[in-house]
């Protein structure tokens, strides 16, 4: 019996035209957890934004329980049962849990006022119902991570929804967090609920999924159960190409002297006591590329903004080249950056890399404007010029003086991209999640193009969260635990992805990977003991 | 002339003309919270003011009634505040600027209807009955706290219950929840399947019977109509909205303040006989000087 | 969730003049209608007055061209600091107190100084007082957050209490019955064009000023900073470029702007400061900056169209009685039409002073 049934459904999003979903089709049984994976960018978040009301379609068919339906907002989908988790949640941070949980369908006492203890006492019973073990009193923004999720969740079942969409429910959970929150899927499941969720995490799918469905570029490639299909097969089916290959197997330059020289760096954190970054010390040399990881929350966010220029540490000292200054004078190392000694590309480049109103080569040409402004007027053929050498170059689809926010988000990315590696080599550059949101194709150029900046001489300081892209690139890795480093790789290292997930969890992890201690909550900086070890 | 008796007369009249002072700016920043608490400040504060106040007193004294022009006040200040609301919300206006055009509007609607329906543009007097008082004689006359605190109008201790109404109603009602949900993040009001913009009108409406009240207050007062009536209260309001911290004791604590500064100044007018022009700068720079500190002290706070 | 498609920024125009042109008519017709007969002028010549005359004769259109002035100079200044995201609400007195400004410094030199000097240093003196009251809102904002739309407009009422104090009193003319300053002499004011209306040189400062002003926007590394700082604070950090020192100098620019308004006003052919002369000026240039729709060559038309307005309804007030406050109704109008769906100029102030947060429409 089919729970929800999509039907050619086909969504463009103007001005650019870009087709987020293509003639999609989505089958799903009633009573089972069935995935939806692909890439960033595959239209598997349209494709259920459609079915929750969120977006309409242009052309399709929905069937809900056998019958065709319109559903044309999020209290039409709430009518036939349907409810959506964000990924970004949309709790509200100064009401209680209870408050958020039964929004909208408050109880009510005689006075006409909110009946609180009603409310407190009908969500505890609604958490209890389903195995949720929650504080439904306390103010919503106080929760952990996996507890707001728990509410979110809450929420919808309070509406009685038959089927519940889950928008990556796993990118900000801990480990241990995931694991309840499958466990309560299958709770859920046990119910007869539908539970639809969407990822990129093919792991996950492999461990809760009944069914899968596929989708690339936004046409669906295949729904298959899950038990019949491999890990391999699907991430094959996602990506749509062979795995490339890592370009790691070249002659390289040997490392060089040091860059940037970080000790001791301290940045408080803006919640909950802990420091974002505590007394982290690492180097990074010529001819060489840190990565640096991290999940969320433990530091990668922060480490960025403080390389990046946007948040002044407490303590530290750095060293660049040969000069040694204080950190938090800030305005040292803020100049460094503007002046092109450092080149840094921002993780999120839509918000932080372009002004959307403004031409693609007003954009293009902010970053290194000084060479554009010759005694504060506009060489405006030069840069005119420069642009279009560089969208040729990159292959960007644009023109020079359209409206930055109608380029698609991979060509925005391109030109973030393209605006760095348009300058001049720099002592070091600081690279955050560079390939996100681009294309094989441009993925494997990016690649290239920061190998050959490495060989040419500089340093570069690679953060990312995606491990394939440390492992492809990096010549030392580091991984951060709760603000500190978890593991430090000497050069010429071999580091497995295990290794870097069990330090990514907190394990501390020594050269010799059979011995493997837990997470030990107090223990101080290890960085030195893996870096002291030996190397082999 | 010896300063501690005077100080024993002063203190209390201080207070006494503070509670009153304070009723018109009560009854504009409370009701101003409920739209900021929806996540739209309302800037037509001072336009709505004099609206109310012109159509209040004008049918107050063609009425003869008190009520009638209370209620009519509250009637053009709500319907005024409703056009602002559809002009932003259905027509997708910027806030601010239709904010500024209602209070342009505001001043040349009431110059020329003053001028069609009374003849002239300046000050308008009427007639009306007199405000009766909220306590018994008896309280007047308790020593100190009967006139500090018993001798006020109904007019005044109305004030002071819409504050404390308007505080129950966020605090703990279904409306109140709902609104400051609404401000919070109204697209997930929209996706719970409450209609955020239904509550952001109807706070519009009530900042509108807010306001309404506080020119009426301010026109009875005098028992008359005079242009910019408002004198600066409307954006004195905002300052309040903004250091009570959306809570609604503490903008009508912020009120008291600045009323409290207002008295003193009349107060000290005669003492210093600081040129009367300049006086007129006073509750502004006491506003400005507030809303200083109140930013200085959010900042401190690390935001 | 997805509304009607946004209308273009000409069709929002088109729709402003119109509205403020229908309204205009209604009134008009209401007024007709209503009025005591026998005093009262027909529809048609009321009609006839509010837009025929002011064009008719060199006067009237001297007058018209003299209004617009201080509107184009104010409405630049409001521009300027709309590119940067700050809503300067102290135009009022920043106009007002720079005409002061203006006058005291003139009166003080005006024995010993040739007429250009007088020009020159009266201007500075008004940009000098505007910058200081745009430019302490402007800090403010760029340090400490606070909502630059209030502080300016607090800080703009206590200078025009102050300024009506000093008018009124120390500065008060001993041989004049109304409230006004001294007369500056007239033999150092500024030439004046059209006579007899009181139309003067400021006109071509002004266009001068709009094309200056245009040409840095686009060409200068001051204006392209500016701009970003604008579109994208966080961008603008990446970049390297100062945002609170923009912030703060575009307020005080656009002070300055204002204060400039204020003095040439009074150095030209109006020679001195009456008390109240300037009101309702402050806000006319944000029409004007809202009519523009974030073009420095919109201005000058935009300008003028608001000119006209003031002016029709100056002229029915002789004929008909209507009080000329008619002319803030029509821009009120205006006002509202234009920023329905959100247009580009004002899609660059959601910044969100105290947690104002605007309902968005489609992606």
């Amino acid at each position: 019996m089919l729970a929800v049934r999509m039907l050619h459904i086909t969504k463009k999003y103007l001005p650019s035209g870009v087709r987020a979903n293509d003639d999609a089709c989505l089958e799903v049984e009633r009573g089972s957890i069935h995935a939806i994976v692909g890439e960033n960018g595959a239209g598997k978040s349209t494709l259920m934004k459609i079915l929750a009301g969120l977006e309409t379609a242009d052309s399709g068919t929905i069937e809900i329980g056998g019958r065709n339906v319109q559903i044309r907002n999020p209290s039409e989908a709430r009518m036939l049962g349907i409810g959506m988790v964000h990924q970004h949640f949309q709790i509200f941070d100064e009401l209680s849990a209870a408050e958020n949980m039964l929004f909208g369908m408050e109880p009510v006492s005689r006075t006409g006022l909110v009946d609180r203890k009603s409310l407190i006492r009908q969500a505890s019973f609604l958490a209890e119902q389903y195995g949720f073990s929650l504080d439904c009193a306390v103010p919503a923004g106080t929760l952990a991570v996996g507890a707001r999720q728990q509410v979110e969740i809450l929420r919808q079942l309070a509406r009685n929804v038959s089927i519940l969409i889950l928008d990556e429910p796993t990118s900000v959970l801990t480990e241990q967090e995931i694991q309840a929150l499958f466990c309560k899927l299958a709770d859920i499941r046990q119910k007869g609920h539908t539970i639809l969720i969407i990822t990129h995490k093919i792991d996950e799918v492999m461990q809760i999924a009944d069914q899968v469905t596929v989708m690339r570029e936004g046409k669906t490639v295949g729904t298959f159960p899950v038990r019949e299909v491999s890990a391999a097969e699907l991430s094959r089916l996602a990506m749509g190409s062979a795995d490339f290959i890592s370009p790691r197997e070249r002659s390289k330059p040997a490392p060089g002297a040091p860059v940037l020289s970080l000790s001791d760096l301290c940045v408080k954190s803006r919640s909950r006591g802990r420091m974002a970054l505590d007394r982290l010390s690492f180097e990074v040399h010529r001819n060489e590329i840190l990565g640096i990881c991290a999940l969320g929350g433990n530091g990668l966010e922060a480490l960025e903004e403080v390389l990046g220029g946007f948040l002044p540490p407490s303590r530290g000292v750095c060293t660049f080249n040969t000069s040694s200054f204080q950190v938090h004078h800030y305005a040292s190392f803020r100049r460094l950056l503007h002046s092109g000694n450092i080149l840094y590309l921002p993780s999120d480049r839509m918000r932080r890399g372009i002004a959307p109103h403004l031409a693609v080569m007003e954009n293009f040409i902010a970053l290194s404007r000084k060479s554009y402004f010759h005694r504060g007027w506009l060489d405006a053929s030069q840069a005119k010029s420069k642009t279009l050498e560089a969208i040729a170059r990159f292959r960007i689809s644009a023109h020079p003086h359209q409206k930055a926010e109608e380029l698609s988000g991979g060509n925005i990315q391109k030109l973030a991209l393209a605006r760095i590696f348009s300058l001049p080599p720099a002592d070091l550059l600081v690279l955050c999640d560079p390939t996100w949101g681009l294309d094989m194709k441009t993925t494997e150029e990016t690649y290239v193009r920061i190998l050959e900046a490495r060989d040419a001489g500089s340093a570069i300081i690679l953060l990312s969260s995606d491990v394939d892209e440390i492992l492809a690139l990096s010549d030392r890795v580091m991984v951060l635990y709760r603000g500190r480093a978890n593991l430090t790789s000497s050069y010429g290292e071999e580091v497995t992805r295990e290794r870097i997930g069990l330090a990514m969890l907190g394990n501390i992890v020594t050269t010799d990977s059979a011995s493997c201690r837990s997470p030990d909550p107090d223990s101080t900086a290890i960085h030195g003991a893996a870096a002291a070890g030996d190397p082999s | 002339m010896s300063t501690v008796s005077s100080f024993f007369t002063f203190i209390p009249e201080i207070v006494r003309y503070a509670l009153a002072a304070a009723g018109p700016l009560l009854f504009a920043s409370v009701g101003g919270l409920f739209p900021e608490l929806g996540g739209m400040l309302n800037i037509a504060l001072e336009g709505l003011i004099g609206l109310g106040a012109f159509f209040g007193m004008a049918a107050a004294g063609a009425s003869g009634s008190l009520a009638g022009g209370a209620l009519t006040a509250m009637a053009a200040g709500m319907a005024s505040a409703l056009l602002l609301g559809m002009i932003v919300l259905r027509f997708r206006a910027h806030l601010f600027v239709a904010g500024l055009a209602i209070n342009l509007a505001a001043g040349g609607i009431t110059a020329i209807l003053s001028q069609a329906w009374f003849g002239t543009k300046a000050v308008v007097p009427f007639k009306i009955p007199p405000v009766p008082a909220a306590f018994p004689p008896f309280l007047r006359d308790i020593p100190l706290l009967g006139p500090m605190l018993f001798s006020h109008s109904i007019i005044t201790v109305s004030a002071w219950l819409w504050v404390l109404l308007s505080a129950i109603v966020i605090e703990r009602s279904r409306f109140g929840l709902r609104l400051r949900a609404t401000g919070m993040n109204a697209t997930a009001v929209d996706a719970l399947g409450v209609r955020a913009d239904r509550y952001q009108m109807t706070a519009l409406a009530l900042s509108g019977i807010g306001c309404g009240l506080a020119g009426y207050a301010l026109g009875v007062s005098i028992s008359a109509y005079v242009p910019n009536i408002a004198s600066g209260r409307g954006w004195i309001a905002l300052v309040a909205i903004y250091l009570g911290r959306r809570r609604a004791g503490w903008v009508a604590a912020a009120c008291l303040v600045f009323a409290l500064a207002e008295s003193f100044s009349n107060y000290l007018q005669g003492f210093l006989s600081i040129p009367p022009l300049l006086v007129l700068a006073l509750p502004y720079a006491v506003t400005l000087v507030s809303l200083i500190a109140g930013g200085l002290r959010t900042s401190a706070e690390g935001m | 969730m997805t509304g009607a498609k946004p209308l273009s920024s000409l069709s929002r125009t088109l729709f402003a003049l119109l509205a403020a042109v229908l309204l205009a008519l209604i009134i008009l017709a209401l007024s007709a209608i209503s009025a005591p007969s026998g005093r009262q002028a027909g529809f048609f010549e009321m009609a006839s007055h509010f837009f025929i005359t002011p064009f008719s004769n060199p006067y009237f259109f001297g007058n018209l061209l003299a209004d617009s002035v201080p509107l184009m100079i104010a409405g630049l200044g409001i521009l300027i600091a709309f590119n940067s995201r700050n809503f300067n609400l102290g135009g009022e007195g920043q106009i007002y107190s720079g005409a002061l400004a203006a006058v005291v410094v003139v009166l003080a030199i005006q024995e010993h100084a040739s007429p250009v000097a007088v020009w020159i240093l009266g201007a500075c003196a008004g940009l000098a007082t505007g910058a200081v009251l745009g430019g302490l809102a402007g800090i403010l904002k760029a340090v400490w957050r606070i909502s630059e739309m209030i502080s300016s407009f607090l800080l703009s009422a206590i200078a025009i209490a102050v300024t009506d104090f000093l008018v009124a009193g120390p500065l008060q003319d001993p041989n004049s019955n109304f409230q006004t300053t001294r007369e500056i002499a007239p033999r150092l004011l500024l030439p004046g064009i059209l006579q007899p209306s009181k139309l003067d040189v400021s006109l071509f400062a002004a266009i001068l000023l709009i094309a200056a002003a245009g040409f840095a926007g686009k060409r200068s590394r001051i204006g392209f900073e500016l701009r970003i700082c604008g579109e994208n604070e966080e961008f603008a950090r990446y970049c390297g470029i100062r945002v609170p020192a923009y912030q703060a100098g575009a307020m005080a620019v656009s002070g300055a702007m204002h204060g400039l308004a204020g003095a040439l006003l009074v150095i030209g052919l109006q020679g001195r400061l009456i008390r109240g002369f300037s009101g309702g000026l402050g806000w006319s240039a944000i029409t004007v900056a809202l009519l523009a729709q974030n073009s420095e060559a919109g201005i000058i038309p935009a300008a003028l169209f608001i000119a006209f307005l003031k002016s029709g309804s100056d002229q029915i007030m002789i004929g008909s009685g209507l009080p000329s406050e008619i002319a803030a109704l029509l821009q009120a109008a205006i006002m509202l039409v234009i920023t329905m769906q959100t247009i580009p100029l004002v899609r660059r102030m959601k910044n969100k002073p105290a947690g104002a947060v605007q309902k968005r429409g489609s992606p």
